[in-house]
This record gives C-alpha cells, sequence and structure tokens, in this order.
C-alpha cells in the first residue's frame, strides 16, 4: 500500500512548505501543517493558517521549546488565525488569545480585532494519536484520511538530507523534532514527511524515512526506524473560517460552518417585499432545504426593516465573528424621496438581525457586487453597484485602519464603466498581485458586468490603481454575471485559482472560465438549466470542489444547479 | 533537552558522504553542502517526552484497539475518500450516489 497525500486522487492536499528559521517552534509548524492539510481534505479548501498564532497564542516565544499536545489544547480553545489576522515571525510578542491575555495583547504585536471571526475551529477531543504502524496507515489511508504529526529524535545527520530514503546509522540521539507524515510507502518501507526547514531539505521541503535501522555493521534491520514507535496524532472534523472561503462564493449562497460536517449551506434569497434565509444540512445526500425565517429582527425595538426588498440580496459571511452579512436595494423611501442599498448584518453573538444603513447611489440597479477585503482588519466592505445611467459605483466602508474616510461610514470611492445593461453580484478581491503571506492589503479587485450590448465586461483595480477594462467577452447575454474565484488551477494555498463566471442567456446558464496562472482569454465550459431568468449566486462547495448556482427562474421561483464531474446537473426547486 | 552523541558522528559533511559511501549509500546528503561545510543543525524545538508536562501530553491509544467508533459513524465529506470507503466496505452505495468526484483541479476549468 501506498499513500502520499501530495498527489492522491490526481492532486495535491498539502500546503506549501515552511521555514521555522532560527526558532525553536518546530511544533508550530508541525501543528499548523496539520490543520492546513486537514483543511483541505475535509473541505477542499486551500487555507494558510500562522504558525505564530499558535505559537505566541500558547504564550510562547520564538526560542521555546514544546509540544504538539499544547498546540492542539490552544486550537480547541481559541482557533488558529490566518497570518493577517497575526503573523508567524521570530520576534517576541506579549500577544496571548488566553483568558486574562487582554491587557498583554494590547501591542503592536496583538492580533486583529477581528480575530474570532477568521479562526479556524476544531471540537475539543479531535485528534487521536497512534502508536502502532499498522494503524498509523490506516488512519493516514482511509480513516482519519489524512497526514498525521509526529515528534521524533533524530539523529545529526538528519539536517543534511537530501535525496533517498534516510536511514538512522547512529545510535546519537538529538533535540526533539516535530514532523508532519504526509504519507507511507510499503514497497519502498519508507515514511514521507514534511519538514519545517524550508525547500532546501530533502527533496524540496520533504523527505523519506525508512522503516527500517542499520546495525553497527550496517545491515539492514527490520523495524527501528526514525518513526516506527513514535506517536503519531491525527485530526477530525475541522471547521473553516469564512474569510478562507471568500473568494470561493458570491451572491445568496453561503457554505458556512454550521451543521453537523460543518459545512451547511446558508441562503437569503427575496419572497415577496422580504428576504427569507434558508438552510441546506449537508450531513447526508439529497437533504432537503429548509426555511429559517425571515430577515427580521426578533427584537422589536430593532425591528427596522422588513418588506422593503426590491431584489435579492448579496450576502457575505465577515470576519466580524462570522456574522452574515447582506446588501439589497431596499424600496424604503429616504428623506430626499429615493431609494438606496440597504446593509443589514446577522449578530451571531446576540442571535438578532441589525439594521446597519442606507448607503449608495440613488436608485440603485441590479444586485450589487459585496465583498469583504483585506484592507485593513476586519476588512473594509466593498460594493460595487450600476446606477441607472449604466455606470458602475464603487463604494467602501472601512472597518479598520488606515481610516482614509470616517469610520464605519459608506463613501463613494469611484465611477466607472458605462453602458452597463446588468450587474451582479459579481465582485471580487482576486489573490492575483499577492505575492506572499501575509497579504497585507493585495489582491486586485475584480468585477465583471453585461453591458447593454450583452457582452460581458471584466473590469479590474490594482491596489492603489483605479478600475481599467480589461476586456469583454461573450454575447446575447440577458442578464448580470455571478463571478469567483476558485481553485482550479491552483496548487496550493499560493496559486491563482481561475475565474468562473455564470450567467443567464436566453432562458439558460452559460458557464465561462478564466485561467489565472498565467492569464488569458475567457473560454466559455458548458450550457445549462431551462428556464432561467438570471444567476445569483455561484459558489464552490466542499463537495470536491464542485460549483454551485442558484438561479432565478422565469416563474419567479429558485433553483439549484450543481457541477460535479459528469457535468451540470438540475438541483430542487427550493422556493 | 541534553543531547547524547556517538562517538564517530561525523563532524563535517565531507565525512558523512564518506560514512554513507561505506554504508552503500541508503540516502545522499543534499547537494548544496560542501565536504568542509560542518554538518548542518537545523533548529527544532520539540519537547521530548519526558519534558512535556502532563497535561500536554497526547495519550496513545493502545496498540490494537479500535480506533474510536465514532471516526467509523462519521465519513469523510471529501468524495473520493468516500469512494475509498465503498471499496472497502465501510459505506453502502447509496452513501456515494450523486457524489460523483469533481472535474481535476489541474485542469484548466473545463468541465
Amino acid at each position: 500500500m501506498n499513500v502520499d497525500w501530495r498527489n492522491r486522487f490526481g492532486r495535491n492536499w498539502i500546503t506549501s512548505v515552511r521555514d521555522q528559521g532560527g526558532s525553536s517552534n518546530c511544533w508550530a509548524f508541525a501543528t499548523t501543517a496539520l490543520y492546513e492539510a486537514m483543511i483541505r481534505i475535509e473541505h477542499c479548501l486551500w487555507t494558510r493558517r500562522s504558525e505564530g498564532d499558535l505559537a505566541r497564542g500558547t504564550g510562547k516565544q520564538a526560542w521555546d521549546f514544546g509540544n504538539i499536545g499544547e498546540g492542539t489544547i490552544f486550537v480547541e480553545r481559541y482557533g488558529l488565525a490566518d497570518p493577517d489576522c497575526f503573523p508567524w515571525s521570530e520576534w517576541a510578542a506579549l500577544y496571548t488569545a488566553k483568558e486574562g491575555g487582554a491587557t498583554l495583547s494590547a501591542t503592536p504585536l496583538s492580533t486583529t480585532p477581528d480575530r474570532s471571526g477568521r479562526t479556524m475551529r476544531i471540537a475539543a477531543g479531535a485528534t487521536t494519536t497512534l502508536t502502532d504502524p499498522a494503524q498509523k496507515k490506516q488512519w493516514i489511508d482511509f480513516k482519519g484520511a489524512g497526514p498525521m504529526a509526529v515528534m521524533i529524535t533524530p539523529p545529526a545527520d538528519f539536517g543534511a538530507l537530501g535525496s533517498g530514503i534516510y536511514i538512522t546509522s547512529s545510535t546519537d540521539t538529538g533535540l526533539a523534532h516535530a514532523l508532519l507524515v504526509v504519507g507511507f510507502n510499503d514497497d519502498e518501507r519508507c515514511w514521507i514527511v514534511k519538514n519545517s526547514w524550508g525547500p532546501n531539505w530533502g527533496v524540496g521541503g520533504f523527505g523519506r524515512v525508512s522503516y527500517d535501522s542499520l546495525n553497527a555493521n550496517g545491515a539492514v534491520v527490520q523495524g527501528g526506524g526514525l518513526l516506527e514507535v513514535a506517536g503519531f496524532t491525527g485530526l477530525r472534523g475541522t471547521n473553516p473560517d469564512p474569510w478562507s472561503k471568500r473568494r470561493l462564493r458570491n451572491g445568496v449562497l453561503i457554505q458556512g460552518g454550521n451543521g453537523a460536517l460543518r459545512n451547511n449551506f446558508e441562503l437569503f434569497v427575496k419572497v415577496g417585499m422580504n428576504l427569507e434565509h434558508w438552510y441546506r444540512e449537508n450531513a447526508a445526500n439529497g437533504t432537503p432545504w429548509y426555511r429559517v425565517g425571515l430577515v427580521r429582527s426578533t427584537d422589536p425595538w430593532r425591528d427596522t426593516f422588513h418588506d422593503d426588498a426590491l431584489d435579492c440580496p448579496a450576502a457575505v459571511q465577515s470576519t466580524f465573528n462570522r456574522n452574515f452579512e447582506l446588501v439589497y436595494r431596499s424600496n424604503y423611501q429616504a428623506g430626499d424621496g429615493h431609494r438606496y442599498l440597504r446593509h443589514v448584518y446577522y449578530d451571531q453573538a446576540g442571535g438578532l438581525w441589525e439594521d446597519a444603513t442606507l448607503f449608495g447611489p440613488i436608485d440603485p440597479v441590479g444586485v450589487p457586487g459585496f465583498i469583504q477585503s483585506n484592507r485593513g482588519a476586519p476588512g473594509d466592505l466593498e460594493v460595487v453597484v450600476v446606477t441607472p445611467s449604466g455606470q458602475a459605483e464603487h463604494w467602501t466602508k472601512h472597518n479598520g485602519e488606515p481610516w482614509t474616510y470616517l469610520p464605519g461610514q459608506w463613501y463613494l470611492r469611484e465611477r466607472f464603466a458605462s453602458g452597463i445593461g446588468f450587474g451582479g453580484p459579481s465582485l471580487v478581491q482576486s489573490n492575483l498581485g499577492v505575492t506572499g503571506s501575509p497579504e497585507n492589503g493585495a489582491g486586485e479587485l475584480h468585477y465583471t458586468c453585461t453591458g447593454a450590448d450583452g457582452q460581458m465586461q471584466h473590469w479590474y483595480h490594482p491596489v492603489g490603481g483605479s478600475w481599467s477594462l480589461l476586456g469583454k467577452f461573450g454575447q446575447n447575454a440577458t442578464s448580470a454575471p455571478c463571478m469567483i474565484q476558485g481553485t482550479y488551477g491552483a496548487g496550493d494555498e499560493m496559486g491563482k485559482g481561475n475565474f468562473e463566471l455564470c450567467v443567464g442567456v436566453g432562458s439558460q446558464v452559460e458557464h465561462w472560465w478564466r485561467y489565472n496562472t498565467s492569464p488569458g482569454p475567457w473560454s466559455r465550459s458548458a450550457v445549462f438549466g431551462a428556464n432561467v431568468r438570471r444567476v445569483i449566486s455561484l459558489i464552490q462547495s466542499t463537495y470536491g470542489t464542485n460549483l454551485e448556482v442558484i438561479a432565478e427562474l422565469v416563474s419567479g421561483q429558485y433553483q439549484h444547479y450543481w457541477r460535479d464531474g459528469l457535468g451540470w446537473h438540475a438541483g430542487v426547486v427550493i422556493t | 533537552m541534553e543531547t547524547k552523541t556517538e562517538q564517530g558522528t561525523p563532524k563535517t559533511v565531507g565525512e558523512l558522504r564518506r560514512r554513507l559511501a561505506e554504508l552503500g549509500n541508503p540516502w545522499q546528503v543534499h547537494p548544496r553542502f560542501g565536504d568542509d561545510d560542518p554538518l548542518p543543525n537545523p533548529p527544532r524545538g520539540g519537547q521530548r517526552e519526558e519534558e512535556i508536562p502532563e497535561e500536554h501530553r497526547l495519550k496513545p491509544l493502545p496498540p490494537g484497539t479500535d480506533i474510536p467508533s465514532q471516526i467509523a459513524a462519521e465519513p469523510p465529506i471529501n468524495p473520493f475518500l468516500r469512494l475509498r470507503w465503498l471499496e472497502l466496505g465501510l459505506l453502502n452505495q447509496d452513501a456515494v450516489e450523486g457524489l460523483a468526484p469533481d472535474s481535476g483541479e489541474n485542469e484548466w476549468g473545463a468541465a
């Protein structure tokens, strides 16, 4: 039996190799690598977590020795954040997520204030530790189904490994060191490990370690290898943060972290003049959609919005404690007699829908593009919406420093384009332009819309620049596109995934995509559906990276479509 | 955190290469090292089992014991792994229907 999670089922499941530098935090690197790999395997989602968050969160500095168990306990209690929340560094930091650590965290080396909304989570007891080699292989293959972290005491020559299968030829005992076991090869009798000594160790940062050992005469002795009796720790039940999924969704559908498998669909659609919240529990096949209720506060003192939806919303699950945030065209007539966009949000802590504000252009058109970007932390809220004159307006609300406008107030950043016929939930902050981790606000904004001539327009906005037209593609589109940046084409968490786009053409849906590793033209992939008025949501789900579409039908009902390896399928009509 | 070094542990990469050659070259030293380089000693940082506080110790399952039953009760959602469970008889056909694996991620996105 051979298993290698770097190339299993025809793809890579392991995040990029890191370098612990001069620190003594190997244990934080191995534990973080385990979480990243299991999120990728369990949710088909690339995510980058911060070794710094884990190491400093446990209260340890770069020079402190540690163990996998304390890292696990920390993540069970406080989750694990991304590098833009708290980066890896060898600098000393007073940060701690532990209780009573608040005063200590008020330093430049503290986490961002939205940490609770950008941490992946696990339940207590989610780990299993095994010492029996047969059980360890079973776990890596299918029982736990993923890599395992291990602490070993390799001899001094381990640091010199290049190619070949490392086998212990001496009995000297070095300091303890943590690794991630990403597979095994029974034909070659070795484990495959990911180290944290950068790509110049082993082959690209990975090594093979023999099951066996050498005796004093240099003869191979069965068993006795470095990893044979070591305890391997595996993990199940990861709950990724919505921030990691931000590029994979747009429109009315969100795949959040609720449900038995932490992957429920959450849907927000217009029914009559109200918005309704629906969900689908994804623990089993074919589960029905359920109506949660109206998007309306149950607190009579806060019941300021209802019966005012002119259109479906664009939904975001933000880093504000995983709150749901909606922006939609409101029928509410403001004091000046005009109608605007309304921003509402569901406070996960309080369990109430809250009215944020009215904003945007006078009498906007269509569904807005709505995202939380990575400028500042909590990241800015960004909206692109079409005006009655066929232009696009880009509005921003700062949620954190640097403040270039009043805190918490939406402001018009730029007006661009002309002759737009249809605008939709098609604003993406891509990772194009991102060169490393943390992202530090990098990432081009991209927006697509449909011109009055039926051609789609692709606009982009580099950091610090302004909007410009990249090109036009397609024809005869009769509604607005919905676009995401998926993971197709991305080899690991730093890869540039393709843009995917679905748009209504006549009464059907066209699926388009653009390769982003070396950007090329848009290509049409498929045509599907019937009686469709428009596409109001597209996400790449954790069902093996399937694509999921919510379409509004000519009848006014909403239908679910999805794409797997066999192509596009019509799902149920939801409401 | 004491390190015990066997007498004769190579001091340089060249010495290590010679020792590996005597053993039939079971593995190769990374080519970025020259023979005169001291044996690399990258930082580690793990605590040995006896140094780990009791509350941080991960208790291994005794060899041979069943891996907890909740794992069998919660099949993976990854469609490839569900097919692997089907192959091993851990799932029935009903549980994998409608879960065809997705298109390859290294393709250009076309279905």
